[in-house]
């Protein structure tokens, strides 16, 4: 390829990254100044930046808001829609199944009933965090276990374990949930699984961040790597690819994030099978291009998702139901525009 | 480069043997073709050879070390494996492709870098596919992606090719350019090759020696000529096999075919 080819390329993708990264920075300041609670966006960066405007006075309610409930609120918005769109990007290229996401391999079930279980032992948010984690990995452990057969694993068969392991964790869910105080643990259990980020504080973010951004980091740096592992295992292994270990290290990795957001936030769908199909539908199927892609595509879709959740009305809407009703006509527009995946 | 298999034998968990105490061995560049009907354990014995599935007796070696004790970088950075051309999930460009065959020299955390690309073209270029460069592997001939696939295992410099039924599958001008690269390869570069195929007529042509496997999972190994012969395919594939040679602008030009049932 000539230089100036190459240049063009880079150009193009910078283009891109600049142009994804202004846009996050622009809806996270929206979306700090709208709300019950009005606050203009001068006020936001005087806030933020006391001697830059020094003739501004910001009220001590609006600082409180800004940085105890707002920002926090919009970091995990662009953490949890970062980290699903990754999380559901490697797994679709792992398993090399188009149809895979956090939740259709179980993980985000198995996750649940770790907080469930958790939020009925009446355990501290650390604890109820760490048994989601485990339960999503287990969750993921088992698909795969039960997808094994004869040295292989074929797609039909990880989509079915996936089906069943999460059929099995949402009777264990809904056990939990039969057995739970209907007075005060049964609404919190409800609470999780509706998939809201209205909970958010900064403590919370702190604890479950480092999960996700790690997740990231391990996906992110292996990125290339997915190329290589979305073929088949053995074809993968001659290339000299050390499957076994790269595939824990990406299960480890998307496990972590999905995990640690349904702690959080509970059941947040679609996320993780959209923003990588977009992502691949704008840069082609290369993952060195899909990942950080969808890191940044899924973080503007979940933040502008949420801004309206805690916007539109006057009570909160359920992230779960806007992510599908926004993302499906969004995401069909897109279908037609482009001519599709290219499988 | 020296690779050798010592009576290697293979079953799955059933008690029947599939491949019964083979022994062969490449000295040199050489190409070896290896025959057998369907199910006879062709593929099976590719993938022992390559390490993607344990001989249940006997071993694989290179150049006189077993192969489960090389370490898998080395290995893979001598043998490339060419595979059956199917088409993945997902669908990447070619380049994207024969970048892949750079694997086993990068580091896990590791991208290809531009000494890999430089590879990459390189590879392209031997194969004269360099115009396929950023096409999409679904929208290429399968012919196309077969070479694809070959130049994928060449961006290591490999010693040896193994191939799976590169020409299955082929129209007769997509077949002849995947044979007569194979041998231009071992003709210019010294590049071995082990490949299975269906049609003792590529062997005779191609390779120096076979290894044909019978019914009953053991096999023959020696020169081509000595091995296909009649009565040694008539075993193989359970059918009278008839070997003419015709002489076409004094070139001389060998046949096989199954004998016409009277």
């Amino acid at each position: 390829m000539k230089p100036e080819k190459i240049d063009k390329i880079l150009n193009k993708n910078m283009v891109w990254a600049i142009a994804i990264l202004a846009v996050l920075l622009v809806l996270a300041a929206l979306a700090v100044t709208m709300g019950r609670y009005k606050i203009g966006l001068i006020e936001f960066f005087a806030a933020l930046l006391p001697n830059a405007f020094p003739d501004v006075k910001v009220p001590e309610a609006a600082g409180n808001v800004i940085f105890n409930i707002r920002l926090p609120r919009i970091g995990l918005a662009i953490l949890a829609g970062a980290g699903l769109s990754v999380s559901g990007g490697a797994f679709q290229a792992l398993f090399s199944n188009p149809l895979a996401a956090p939740d259709t391999l179980g993980v985000a079930t198995g996750a649940s009933f770790g907080a469930v279980l958790g939020i009925l032992m009446g355990f501290p948010t650390i604890i109820v965090q760490a048994l989601s984690l485990l339960f999503g990995v287990l969750a993921v452990l088992l698909v795969y276990t039960v997808g094994n057969v004869r040295g292989g694993s074929t797609i039909v068969m990880l989509i079915l374990s996936g089906m069943v392991v999460s059929a099995l964790f949402s009777a264990l869910v809904s056990l939990v949930k039969y057995t739970a105080d209907p007075q005060d643990v049964l609404p919190a259990i409800t609470f999780w699984l509706m998939g809201s980020l209205s909970g958010t504080t900064s403590e919370t973010l702190f604890m479950g961040a480092p999960f996700i951004i790690s997740g990231m980091l391990i996906i992110y740096i292996l990125r290339w790597r997915l190329n290589a592992m979305s073929l088949s295992e053995e074809e993968a292994t001659a290339l000299g690819v050390p499957v076994k270990r790269l595939r824990a290290l990406i299960v480890l990795g998307s496990t972590m994030i999905t995990a640690s957001v349904v702690s959080m936030c509970g059941l947040i769908g679609w996320v993780g099978l959209l923003i990588p199909h977009i992502s691949r539908m704008i840069f082609g199927n290369d993952n060195t291009l899909v990942i950080p892609a969808s890191m940044g595509l899924g973080a503007i879709f979940m933040l502008a998702i949420d801004t309206v959740a805690r916007c539109a009305t006057a009570a909160e809407l359920p992230v779960s139901i806007l992510t599908a009703i926004i993302g499906a006509p969004f995401f069909i527009v897109l279908l037609r525009k482009t001519g599709g995946i290219q499988v | 480069m020296n690779f050798e298999v010592r009576s290697g034998s293979f079953n799955y968990s059933s008690k029947k043997e599939i491949l019964k105490d083979i022994s062969f061995s490449l000295e040199g560049p050489e190409i070896i073709a290896v025959l057998g009907s369907n199910g006879a354990g062709k593929t099976t014995l590719l993938k022992c050879m390559l390490g993607l599935l344990p001989f249940s007796k006997g071993g694989a070696y290179l150049d006189g070390e077993n192969i489960d004790s090389i370490p898998q970088k080395v290995f893979r950075k001598k043998v490339g494996y060419v595979p059956q051309a199917k088409k993945a999930s997902f669908s990447y460009s070619v380049k994207d492709m024969v970048v892949l065959g750079r694997s086993a020299e990068l580091k896990e955390w590791e991208r290809p870098g531009k000494k890999d690309w430089e590879k990459v073209d390189e590879a392209l270029e031997l194969l004269n596919i360099g115009y396929l460069r950023n096409r999409l592997c679904n929208q290429i001939s399968g012919g196309e992606y077969q070479l694809v696939l070959i130049a994928r295992a060449l961006a290591c410099e490999p010693s040896l090719l193994v191939l799976d039924e590169p020409e299955s599958n082929l129209d007769f001008k997509n077949c002849s350019a995947v044979l007569s690269v194979i041998s231009r390869l071992y003709e210019e570069r010294g590049i071995s090759a082990i490949l299975n195929t269906h049609y003792p007529d590529h062997a005779l042509s191609l390779s120096q020696k076979s290894l044909l496997i019978m019914p009953d999972g053991t096999a023959a190994f020696g020169s081509s000529q000595e091995i296909l012969r009649e009565e040694l395919l008539q075993k193989a594939f359970d059918i009278p096999v008839l070997i003419r040679k015709i002489r076409l602008l004094k070139k001389e030009y060998t046949c096989v075919f199954p004998a016409p049932v009277a």
